[in-house]
């Protein structure tokens, strides 16, 4: 097949039906989704960040709350806010990705390819150091119990060891995630983005 | 621009334009699943920019630089996937396959890269140097020693086919 012939050929195919309706009804049900995932955040954003405000506003104010006796409600408080405050980054993200594409083809995957660096640094960064932050209030309110004597060392420790366990789990998900499918999609972002480069 | 006209521009488009989203998704994918679902994703696309659209540009070039930047940023999630799907990609086209020589057209544009695939595209329907140049990001001079160099591929490629 000659060049001519490939211009020919592509210039006479016939298109598909376009079915406007169906497309339409997609993009309004994309949009409801949306909508619902939006409010869904922001109710839960609002109840995790609330709770963590009246945990601390009850350990301000109330004498007979120390931090030893509500470390747990704080580290939870604080685990749901951290988690609620990374659904809404993680979707306003995903947001922003339409933005991207009315650029031209060089700008969109110089935007993309930062937000894919960001997800990383979010993942493997971020993310690892809230939980650790998480981990140092269990283990500064079980050093608490301890000094107060309302707990054994070994049990108080084996709670640290507990929150640590699941907290290296939850951090090597992410990371895995990170290492596995991000960095990947963002080196083939380099490599178009070094094609487009090219003189 | 208002709800309803929003709505009135996107459902024209669709009408005029389709032909540009199935020329995309089939040049990304030969798995016809894979072609519907980047399709829809393409719409999605287009229904988000529309807003931004300003008219300097035609609605055609500007539909095709939404459908290429998202076919190409879509064709990451689908790595693994496509990777199982290469091998099929491979065998022979089916008997019955309704154009032939637009399946084998469409199959080589597939062995380019995501850039030369989007250039040549672009050629194959009529835009000039320019209006590739500023879809992609590139100088008219880059585009045209570009095309040249794909078009010597493709040339060589479909030489005895």
């Amino acid at each position: 097949m000659s060049l001519e012939e490939m211009e020919s050929t592509w210039g006479s195919q016939s298109a598909p039906v376009s079915d406007t309706a169906a497309a339409q009804a997609w993009i309004d049900k994309s949009r409801r989704a949306v909508r619902t995932t939006a409010l869904f955040l922001l109710v839960t954003t609002l109840i995790a960040v609330g709770n963590l405000g009246l945990q601390l506003h009850r350990l301000a104010v109330d004498p007979d709350r120390k931090f030893a006796n509500s470390y747990s409600e704080i580290a939870l408080a604080a685990l749901g806010a951290g988690f609620a405050i990374f659904g809404v980054v993680s979707f306003r993200l995903g947001q922003r990705k339409y933005r991207a594409l009315m650029h031209d083809t060089r700008r969109c995957l110089e935007l993309i390819l930062q937000e894919k660096r960001t997800e990383i640094t979010a993942l493997t960064a971020w993310v690892p150091a809230t939980l650790l932050g998480c981990l140092g209030l269990v283990a500064l309110g079980k050093l608490q119990i301890i000094g107060s004597g309302l707990e054994t060392p070994a049990n108080a420790w084996s709670g640290v060891i507990f929150a640590a366990v699941f907290f290296l789990i939850i951090s090597t998900v992410l990371i895995h995630r990170a290492i596995a499918f991000v960095k990947p999609e963002a080196r083939e972002l380099e490599t178009t983005l070094r094609s487009l480069a090219l003189d | 621009m208002t709800s309803g006209s929003r709505e009135e521009t996107f459902a024209a488009w669709l009408q005029e334009h389709h032909a540009i989203l199935h020329k995309v998704a089939r040049s990304f994918s030969a798995a016809p699943a894979e072609q519907d679902e980047l399709v829809q994703d393409i719409r999605l696309a287009l229904w988000h920019a529309l807003p931004a659209f300003d008219g300097r540009s035609k609605p055609s070039s500007y539909i095709y630089r939404i459908a290429l930047n998202r076919a190409l940023s879509w064709k990451r999630h689908r790595r693994t996937y496509r990777a199982k799907l290469a091998q099929l990609e491979n065998e022979p086209l089916p008997a019955n396959s309704p154009d032939p020589r637009l399946e084998l057209i469409y199959a080589e544009i597939r062995h380019l890269d995501g850039v030369e695939r989007s250039l040549i595209l672009l050629q194959l329907d009529g835009f000039t140097y320019d209006e590739i140049g500023e879809t992609l990001g590139l100088s008219p001079t880059n585009v045209g020693a570009r095309l040249t160099r794909i078009r010597q591929k493709l040339a060589a490629n479909l030489k005895d086919k």
